[in-house]
């Protein structure tokens, strides 16, 4: 979907209370606040549209053909691995930005997103039909939230609009694939993101890498175990990454999960700006979790002198809340992430995340269970789902003497 | 004003199922501004208010919460300091109406006992959809003993009103405990300093029965 296409819909769209025929839109289909004469203001983000250096579009081109494509034939994506090796050469690329028109693909391949809607032995559409229930708790409750994902991106601020119909498949289908999670409010925020610049059903897959694969388990479950866990690694981290904010923090007796666990939720998907979130993105694809925290620490670094000069905790918290939509210098965020937490790795945060876990289990008892042993089941979950499913509709088709070969028929409905 | 002139900060949160218009009523309070859809609120959110209760002015300090089920588990870390809870449902959902007992169950297992409550009806502008009828809310409030306005973010309707209610038993509540605090402290010292301050109290907060003991 484009948000070009959707922009042209637009004005035939008589009845949408909160759009004005005269709005500006930019380049990802989000209304343009002008009150403050964007092209004066030191914003860099709103004064500068989304341009792809050509140089670096054809740098990434050659890394992917001189690494993955032996034969002296035109490089293709069908040629290019399914998962690309992740070398600190191709991390590097990554953090110095993806080239927005090699973004979808080189995301499917970074994350592994491709390898499982390859692998998965149900497709996007399958899963689509047998997740078309209206009448599901689930379903009610993605109804509700639709028009209050990103109402002010054009592709999704009312009804009619273009990315809702797909924003609600593809959260169905999240829903019906882990039963353990539903709905998760914030899911919603990813996916709509995903939907600006991916194919609706690689948006869907990324989403199943996101929760199975990149972020730890539980992060969505009722429970919000594992996401609780890594909002006290963050704390822990802070204490020895950041010991100034910590004393600030400790002082002031502000919670910080408060105001960093939707950070962690959306993957800044709600607090950032789309430009921040594609770069920090490009990071998560390649690299999973660490950069919640890498990002996180960076945020706060930048933040601490201001911190230093405020009185009550009030200011603070506001200050701490604010930090993300703040950000207009991408550049100097990765920089400040990156140094920040120089010495952090997957091993100290695995740690430590363990550590919280049984903590957070001790105290919360038996109603929370193992995540270890219930992770967000992966593949083979998926596949004996499949199969159990295709099985019972085949088993009802077969008794109502249907041919079986027609269920599996993408294109045919019930 | 200036933060520093007021008397005292109250905290209050907002709490009630998914959609009932908490972030709504928020932002009608505090910035007076409306719109009829919100990004749906992950994790809390805060804004604050001077207002002059009586002549003294009060910073509210108004806390909007996530409405998903789940995000309750979480809810031991809001309901921290928290001196008063705006309940919320929609009168043109019935669930939402039915949950209030979850959430009075929820507030009384982790908020303070002595926190402040009133509930709230909102979209009582949408006379066609309603569900609940007024007479309901008001029965299940008179149980609970709290108070109780059905309320349009839309139109404006009763929303000054409900968090003036809100500060003015916060008040009252927080003047009571002083009061009491002090008493306790006060006892086996000099009597006379502890009648004073009482009626100083008594005279400030205009309590109609400030000595009647509940416990």
């Amino acid at each position: 979907m484009w948000p070009q296409d959707i922009l042209s819909k637009l004005g035939q769209i008589p009845d949408d209370p909160n759009s004005q025929p005269d709005y500006r839109f930019d380049e990802f289909g989000f209304r343009v606040e002008e009150e403050d004469g964007p092209e004066q203001n030191s914003n860099k983000l709103l004064g500068v549209p989304l341009m792809e250096d050509a140089q670096d579009r054809l740098k990434w081109l050659a890394h992917l053909e001189f690494s993955h494509n032996n034969d002296s034939s035109d490089l293709t994506w069908e040629r290019v691995e399914l998962r690309l090796p992740k070398t600190d050469k191709l991390r590097q690329m990554a953090r110095e930005g993806i080239p927005h028109s090699l973004r979808p693909q080189l995301w499917m391949r970074l994350s592994g997103g491709l390898e499982k809607k390859i692998n998965s032995e149900m497709s996007y559409r399958d899963i689509v039909k047998v997740s078309s229930n209206d009448a599901l708790a689930t379903s009610k409750q993605i109804e509700k939230d639709l028009l209050r994902t990103m109402p002010s991106n054009a592709c999704f601020s009312n009804m009619n609009s273009t990315g809702v119909p797909r924003l609600r498949r593809v959260l169905r289908g999240l829903a019906w694939l882990y039963p353990d999670i539903g709905y998760c409010q914030g899911t919603g925020m990813m996916a709509a993101s995903l939907l600006l610049l991916m194919e609706e059903e690689d948006a869907f897959w990324m989403m199943c890498t996101i929760v199975e694969d990149l972020l730890p388990a539980s992060y969505y479950s009722s429970s919000l175990i594992g996401i609780q866990a890594d909002q006290r690694v963050l704390r822990t981290l802070i204490c020895s990454y950041l010991p100034d904010v910590d004393i600030t923090l400790k002082q002031h007796d502000i919670e910080l999960s408060l105001i960093t666990l939707h950070w962690f939720l959306t993957v800044f998907a709600s607090v950032v700006h789309m430009k921040i979130l594609l770069r920090i993105w490009d990071m998560f694809f390649f690299d999973g979790s660490i950069v919640l925290f890498q990002i996180t620490l960076g945020m706060l670094k930048i933040k601490e002198p201001t911190l230093r000069n405020l009185e009550n905790s009030a200011q603070i918290f506001n200050a701490l809340s604010d930090i993300p939509g703040e950000i207009d210098d991408v550049e100097q965020l990765l920089k400040v992430s990156l140094e920040v937490a120089c010495s952090l790795t997957e091993v100290v945060i695995e740690t430590h995340r363990r550590r919280h876990l049984a903590y957070l289990m001790t105290d919360q008892g038996a109603l929370v269970g193992n995540p270890e042993s219930a992770p967000n089941l992966p593949k083979q979950h998926l596949t004996r789902l499949a199969a159990i499913i295709l099985g019972f509709i085949a088993s009802i088709f077969y008794h109502l003497g249907f041919a079986c070969v027609k269920i599996l028929n993408p294109y045919r409905r019930k | 004003m200036a933060p520093a002139e007021c008397e005292a900060t109250y905290k209050v949160l907002v709490l009630g199922d998914s959609n009932v218009g908490k972030t709504c009523i928020v932002h009608r309070y505090c910035d007076q501004t409306y719109y009829d859809t919100y990004i749906s609120t992950i994790g809390i959110d805060f804004k604050q208010k001077i207002i002059s209760l009586d002549g003294t002015p009060i910073k509210m300090q108004i806390w909007d919460t996530a409405g998903q089920e789940r995000f309750r588990t979480l809810t031991t870390a809001y309901y921290r300091g928290a001196m008063g809870i705006l309940l919320m449902y929609d009168v043109t959902n019935q669930e939402s109406f039915n949950n209030l007992t979850y959430w009075l169950k929820n507030i009384e297992e982790n908020a303070s006992p002595d926190v402040i409550k009133v509930l709230a009806g909102n979209k009582c502008d949408a006379v066609s959809q309603r569900m609940v009828e007024q007479d309901m809310g008001q029965k299940l409030a008179e149980n609970y003993d709290i108070p109780f306005y059905e309320v349009s973010c839309k139109q404006n309707i009763n929303i000054d009103k409900i968090f003036l209610t809100l500060a003015r038993h916060i008040r009252e509540q927080r003047s009571y405990q002083q009061l009491t605090e002090r008493e306790h402290y006060d006892s086996g010292q000099n009597g006379n300093i502890t009648l004073d301050l009482k009626s100083r109290i008594l005279e400030h907060t205009s309590l109609k029965e400030p000595w009647k003991c509940t416990c």
